[in-house]
């Protein structure tokens, strides 16, 4: 469980606080997507979690684990991290030694690091490109190359900071349902920074930061069928709710209780089937 | 037919001996139209955008720019004026602003083809104001900005330079909704002002929203060569390039009717589709 206890975080430079008494709960084994518009704090808030910023001390715990100066070694045992820029995080020549470079930060004996490399980028679907330098690779596979890294160390909390956004729409499939499946077979809890409501609706639960607040949090489903919550945090709905609402403008009387694509395919069929 | 903006024929390009990243490339680029360049990465995009710019020169066949023929023979010198035509703007440009104000840094575009300060004040000042950016912004450090106004400001330091064709890589990667909106609909605009725009994308929903014509290149080579509709009509074509349709084509697929002509591309074509089928029967509450 990571727990977030009354934090109060003002960033060096600026004076008005970005977080003010800010308290939530992610629970164990959970997808938990964090929401809002740029400037809302949850890139912040990931980097307070992950200890990469001054995290102000007794206000955020990991798993049991203060997140402080003294407890950063055994925290980052815990978290894996991934960022949005896929240039700003490759470190290797090529892509096996990438991976290896977490790796052999955490000191894991030489001769089991190929099959751990192995298996992460089996993971990612990266297993063709093991030799590759990374400017032959596209942002999108640089980008499954991290998530190896993360992987390849074993965290029990991944921390993915607009990991996708740069992904192209397969790549983005891909990463995605490899994610979903890693939740449900283990014991990863997975905290995603977003804006793609594909990888909210996979989430579990979805916390939704507006000004440093938590605005809301909720499941998935009904956080993007809040039309004015959607608009007013920079969301996009996904395609099925935005096809439901162009049918309604249309004067097609869509049943509001309809929130799934599936749902949708199946009013819609019936109702072709029945007009003729 | 529309006029040409760039003509390629029988271009080739290899690195060294026999590395070719483009082969027997014969296309064109209309002149005033959205042109969405897809394929994935070692597809030859780049390389073709690389020969449409002069930063690399054919090794066989020829581009043709605004009437520039570029062949393996041209000279490195006659390549200047195509610079001035063609403007290039790379994906994440903003990683590229260095001046210590937005004007500034606007301004060095112009000013490194020759400009007076003057003029490249002048020029800077009508691309900012053409990409929205207010005044009160000009004298700020781009640093302080945020991603989407960094982004349209890499983006006015390109069109001050007054390009007749304007290239842009993946002009949204990394924006949130939002900028992505601003920046799409600034797109648009530009081109209903008469600019040439080739975009390179990932993203199928922009190609079905924006782009007049598509080309799509694999292992170096033009695979497809006509208008989106004709390209989502196409499931084989797609998979075997791995590109995914867009969400309406998807969706429209699993229903129960006749295809319909033409294929909606968006949520709201499908829907006025769907609502014209709908309720030009019976039976329907």
């Amino acid at each position: 469980m990571i727990s977030v206890e009354k934090l109060t975080f003002t960033y060096p430079h600026q004076e008005a606080a970005l977080f003010e008494d800010l308290s939530l709960t992610i629970p164990d084994h959970q997808w938990v997507a964090i929401v809002g518009r740029n400037g809302s704090g949850k890139s912040t808030l990931a980097r307070l979690i992950a200890g990469l910023l001054p995290t102000p001390a007794g206000t955020i715990t990991v798993n049991g684990l203060p997140v402080d100066e003294d407890h950063l070694a055994a925290l980052h045992q815990q978290l894996g991290f991934v960022f949005q820029n896929p240039d700003n995080q490759f470190v290797g020549a090529t892509v096996a030694d990438d991976v290896a470079f977490g790796l052999e930060n955490r000191r894991v004996a030489p001769q089991k690091m190929p099959t751990i490399i192995e298996r992460a980028l089996a993971q990612v679907r990266m297993t063709p490109f093991k030799a590759a330098r990374p400017e032959e690779l596209s942002g999108g596979q640089k980008q499954r190359v991290a998530l190896a890294g993360a992987l390849a160390l074993k965290p029990a909390v991944l921390i993915l900071d607009e990991a996708t956004s740069m992904l192209d729409p397969q790549g983005r499939g891909e990463v995605l349902s490899q994610l979903a499946s890693l939740r449900q077979q283990g014991e990863l809890t997975i905290i995603s920074i977003t804006h793609d409501p594909a990888e909210v609706a996979l989430a579990d639960q979805v916390i939704v930061l507006d000004q440093g607040q938590v605005r809301r949090q909720d499941s998935p489903e009904r956080v993007l069928t809040d039309v004015a919550l959607v608009e007013a945090v920079g969301l996009v709905q996904p395609f099925a709710l935005r096809l439901k609402a162009a049918l309604q403008a249309q004067g097609v009387a869509v049943p509001a209780t309809i929130t799934t694509e599936g749902e949708l395919v199946q009013w819609l069929n019936q109702q072709l089937n029945t007009r003729g | 037919m529309v006029e040409p903006a760039v003509e390629y024929a029988g271009l080739g390009f290899a690195y060294g001996a026999d590395r070719w990243a483009l082969r027997e490339l014969s296309t064109t680029i209309p002149a005033g139209q959205l042109t969405a360049l897809i394929g994935h990465t070692g597809s030859g995009k780049s390389t073709l955008m690389e020969l449409t710019d002069g930063l690399l020169l054919p090794t066989s066949g020829t581009v043709t720019v605004f009437g520039q023929q570029i062949t393996a023979a041209t000279k490195k010198k006659e390549l200047a004026p195509l610079r001035k035509k063609v403007g290039f703007v790379f994906q994440f440009p903003e990683h590229q602003l260095f001046a210590d104000s937005v004007l500034a840094d606007v301004m060095f575009g112009p000013q490194n083809l020759g400009a007076n300060p003057t003029s490249a004040k002048e020029a800077a000042t009508a691309a900012l104001t053409r990409l929205g950016l207010p005044a009160a912004l000009f004298d700020r450090s781009p640093f302080e900005l945020s991603g989407g106004q960094q982004r349209r400001v890499a983006l006015a330091g390109v069109l001050a330079m007054n390009p007749q064709l304007l290239i842009l890589d993946e002009p949204t990667a990394g924006l949130d909704p939002t900028g992505q909106a601003e920046l799409l609909s600034l797109i648009t605009e530009l081109k209903a002002q008469g600019l040439t725009i080739i975009m390179i994308t990932h993203q199928m929903e922009q190609v079905a929203r924006l782009a007049d014509t598509v080309r799509v290149l694999d292992g170096g080579q033009l695979v497809f060569a006509g208008t989106p509709a004709d390209l989502f009509a196409q499931p084989d074509l797609l998979a075997a390039h791995h590109l995914t349709p867009p969400a309406a084509v998807t969706f429209a697929k699993q229903l129960d009717w006749a295809a319909a002509d033409p294929q909606p591309l968006t949520a709201a074509t499908l829907a006025a589709q769907l609502a014209k089928q709908l309720k030009g029967g019976t039976g329907n509450g």
